[in-house]
């Protein structure tokens, strides 16, 4: 069954991620457990001093298909409410680029469904991310590819710590 | 029959072709791989980004052989989604 609550929130915004709503503490009285997570823009990427981000995105494949992970997570780990919301436009640092929540009865399937929420969205859904640095150069990480009838000669999988594009 | 794909970019694609779009005369039907085809002769700077590029019409990924038609409006605009890398 679809899980109702928080159904209108935009799951890709620009606006400041309203995080206490998403909690949806008021709801689930059946759950012991809530788990999330907060992804914030830090100052430093692998020695270089980070100045903001800048997040752009395919709203109409994002939106669709972070809608259908939460609902493929709570089937799988039978958990009644998972909850992504992921923020795009210009971020400075230390702000809010990502929430994830997820309520279970039980703490294990709480914290399983919010880690796998995380690793799901930010492997599978079409936004990208470009770091500006104080030095004035900027890069847009590389991330995973994520064609489906690519040929068999490119990488299966790559990782954002893996060596990026740099334009300056 | 002779229309217009409009190519969409998105994350690094739209640096690399130096804007946010490009709209490709084409002949009709035609499939998304051979369009990207003639849109590599004419932004060739495009080519080796676009080998791991998704596709995708309207709110769908498609494949490349996605076919390209005159029935639907929407079926003529295809994004170009680069690997991702968001959270």
């Amino acid at each position: 069954m679809l899980c109702r609550v928080n159904e209108s929130i935009d799951r890709v915004q620009e606006a400041d991620i309203q995080i206490d709503p998403l909690l949806a503490k008021d709801y689930f009285p059946e759950c012991g457990g809530l788990a999330f997570f907060i992804g914030t823009v830090r100052n430093l990427q692998e020695g270089k001093s980070v100045k903001s981000l800048t997040y752009t995105a395919y709203k109409p494949v994002a939106e669709k298909m972070i809608r259908c992970i939460e609902q493929e997570i709570e089937s799988q780990y039978n958990v009644p409410y998972v909850r992504v919301v992921h923020r795009i436009g210009s971020l400075a640092i230390g702000e809010t680029a990502i929430c994830v929540v997820a309520r279970a009865v039980h703490r294990r399937e709480a914290f399983e469904a919010c880690e796998e929420a995380v690793e799901r969205v930010k492997h599978e859904v079409p936004v990208w991310k470009e770091e500006f640095y104080w030095d004035g150069s900027s890069v847009f990480v590389e991330g995973c590819c994520i064609r489906r009838d690519r040929p068999a000669k490119l990488c299966g999988h790559s990782h954002h710590h893996e060596p990026r594009e740099q334009i300056t | 029959m002779s229309s217009t794909v409009r190519f969409e970019f998105y994350g690094k694609l739209r640096r690399i072709a130096g804007m946010d779009y490009f709209s490709l005369p084409i002949k009709l039907p035609t499939t998304i791989g051979a369009a990207i085809s003639e849109l590599v002769e004419i932004l060739p700077e495009l080519s080796q980004s676009l080998e791991s590029c998704a596709c995708a019409v309207g709110d769908e990924i498609v494949l490349r052989n996605y076919i390209l038609d005159d029935e639907s409006s929407e079926n003529l605009s295809v994004a170009l989604l680069p690997p991702v890398a968001g959270g």
